[in-house]
């Protein structure tokens, strides 16, 4: 069964707290390959981690 | 703002300034996980005086502020492992769930709405590097629902996992899943929004 954007999403995010199964992995890969929003979305998940890190540490860096 | 006093060795000479301008911005971050202002003061004190008692260990202040903010971020870390707090929103967003309503960024078949698609974005990695960048970054974050906010925190900064984060917040692993997810759908068209469509850089 097609996934729509939400739900593809949904599993994407998860994906940074748990292993997705295989079925669950199939889906997700048959969506993005076809949809490029969700396929951004995707590429830019890890960004928002990286950010919020260098938020937290921004003070090392400029010794602000 | 209110400073109380800090407990300072006399052999140590730390600029007040200095910590009253490290103080704000430890607050805030505090603020974000702890979902407490209370609890952040607190904790914020607490890094503190920790971090100024061995102060003279260190030379110049940007090595003084990555000492008390790795003393906040454990103080955080324990405050957020031992203490149970009252799953304050678990019964919201429960019903919220599965009264099966979509955030607004998805139309009612769950597809992207036009104006919410995910764009490429031209070089993400550089805003990283980019005061500006980090500062719309910490808007965004400041404009999500607290909860959101503070599991995020949770999560990405302090790297709890979510069993951690269920048993702290007493909320289940699928209420986590769905918070995040919102958080960050929220956080990336943010994002987009006000940094990678304006290209202010």
């Amino acid at each position: 069964m097609m996934l729509n954007c939400h739900d593809t999403t949904f599993l994407m995010s998860q994906r940074r707290e748990r292993d997705l199964s295989f079925s669950e992995r199939m889906k997700l890969r048959l969506h993005a390959g076809m949809c490029r929003h969700c396929a951004n979305f995707e590429r830019q998940l890890p960004l928002l981690g990286e950010a919020a890190k260098r938020l937290a540490a921004q003070e090392d860096d400029h010794g602000v | 703002m209110r400073r109380p006093p800090q407990p300072r060795p006399s052999s140590t000479p730390i600029d007040p300034a200095f910590v009253a301008r490290v103080r704000g911005d430890l607050l805030r971050f505090a603020r974000l996980q702890l979902g407490s202002d209370d609890e952040a003061e607190d904790a914020v004190q607490e890094a503190l005086a920790a971090a100024l008692r061995n102060g003279d260990q260190f030379r110049g202040e940007a090595a003084l502020k990555t000492w008390v903010i790795a003393i906040l971020k454990n103080k955080i870390a324990d405050l957020l492992r031992q203490r149970r707090r009252r799953p304050l929103g678990a019964s919201q967003m429960a019903s919220e769930e599965e009264g099966g309503a979509l955030p607004a960024l998805f139309d009612e078949r769950g597809m992207w709405r036009e104006a919410a698609r995910p764009a490429a974005w031209e070089d993400p990695e550089a805003g990283l590097h980019s005061d500006q960048f980090l500062a719309i970054f910490d808007a965004c974050l400041n404009r999500l629902p607290a909860q959101q906010g503070q599991v995020f925190m949770m999560r990405e900064v302090v790297e709890l996992a979510t069993d951690e984060i269920c048993d702290e917040l007493g909320l289940t692993s699928g209420n986590i899943h769905v918070i995040l997810h919102r958080a960050r759908l929220a956080l990336r068209a943010c994002l987009q929004h006000h940094w990678f469509a304006e290209e202010v850089r």
